[in-house]
């Protein structure tokens, strides 16, 4: 139900809100007679919408795409490297084992290090923190 | 599978806005100059709103309201808020004006007699403001096309319209064509001052 509550200053309003009720209810070819008798052009009209829906569509997909990329943006800065903590310790240990049990590992390892001159502080983490994930996914493989 | 929210997403609005055809998008655009008197606006500045409202998720569409519809009460709505904004705006003026009154020294600023220039611009204002007594005069030739009008006037819709104006539904559907086609050519701006 199309209707109004608006103030009625000049008592139009019921008139305008009909009006429109009418013409919702009009035909298209029966609007398109009215608006000739009128001397519009209702082809010009048309052309008027389709331009203004084309522009519509294209600034708020601007605008969305801007919003998107500042999210983006923002949510870069913010984000942290995600940290897991494990027991270092013994994942210090059980490398030592393992470069104890194999030589050819000890010296893949040493090659394998930045500019051959040895694992930097940065690279040993980073082994560690690989050697205590494959543990955990060795523990979860058998616990299935 | 996708998950099927409960209003539209913005590419449904934008393909459901874009595949509307030639008849609606000229009863879209005669429906927003209705709605444009007192709130300020140019012709498309509302239908305009109402799309990027939708487009930008800024108003949902419920998948069960047709986009016609959407988009007409969403312009009622701009429309509405607008005009409250310049009533708003007029009565700030006029208290503004009304507290520098107050401040002024009676004797250096006392308000003036409006002068006959005053006068005929208050007489022409007058005369552009449309009245109910200027559209039913507009139909003395056709009774019942003003009583249609008459009935309108009150807000009678249905039922409650055929029987005030008693006509049964074909002729007055007929009598709201001839209504509708005398005002469309009569005030293209509907009745804007």
């Amino acid at each position: 139900m199309i209707g109004s509550s608006r103030p009625d200053p000049d008592g139009l309003v019921g008139i305008e809100d009909a009006l429109i009720e009418i013409i919702m209810e009009a035909t298209p070819e029966e609007l398109r007679a009215d608006l000739i008798a009128a001397g519009e052009d209702p082809d010009a009209l048309i052309a008027g919408v389709d331009a203004l829906i084309e522009k519509a569509v294209q600034d708020c997909g601007k605008m969305r795409f801007e919003a998107a990329r500042k999210e983006l943006a923002e949510g870069s800065r913010t984000a942290s490297p995600k940290v897991v903590p494990f027991d270092r310790a013994r994942q210090e240990a059980r490398l030592n084992a393992l470069r104890a049990s194999d030589p050819a590992l000890s010296e893949k390892l040493m090659l394998a290090a930045r500019k051959g001159e040895g694992m930097s502080d940065n690279d040993r983490e980073a082994l560690l923190s690989d050697l205590a994930e494959v543990e955990a996914l060795e523990r979860e493989a058998d616990g299935e | 599978m996708r998950e099927v929210t409960v209003h539209l997403e913005p590419e449904e609005i934008s393909a459901a806005v874009g595949a509307l055809p030639a008849g609606d998008r000229l009863k879209l655009t005669l429906v927003e100059r209705g709605l444009l008197r007192g709130t300020g606006h140019g012709r498309g500045d509302l239908l305009n709103e109402a799309i990027c409202r939708a487009l930008l998720g800024k108003r949902n569409c419920p998948r069960a309201v047709p986009i016609m519809a959407f988009l007409i009460e969403t312009m009622r709505s701009l429309a509405s808020h607008a005009r409250d904004r310049e009533m708003r705006s007029t009565h700030a003026d006029e208290q503004a004006l009304a507290r520098v009154s107050e401040k002024v020294n009676a004797g250096t600023f006392a308000p003036r007699e409006p002068s006959p220039e005053d006068r005929l611009i208050e007489a022409e204002d007058a005369a552009g403001q449309v009245t109910l007594e200027d559209i039913l005069a507009l139909f003395v030739d056709d009774d019942e096309a003003g009583m249609v009008v008459l009935g309108m006037h009150k807000g009678l819709k249905g039922k409650a319209l055929r029987e005030d104006v008693g006509l049964d539904q074909a002729a007055l559907d007929y009598a709201k064509r001839r209504v509708r086609k005398t005002l469309l050519r009569q005030y293209p701006n509907w009745w804007r001052t």
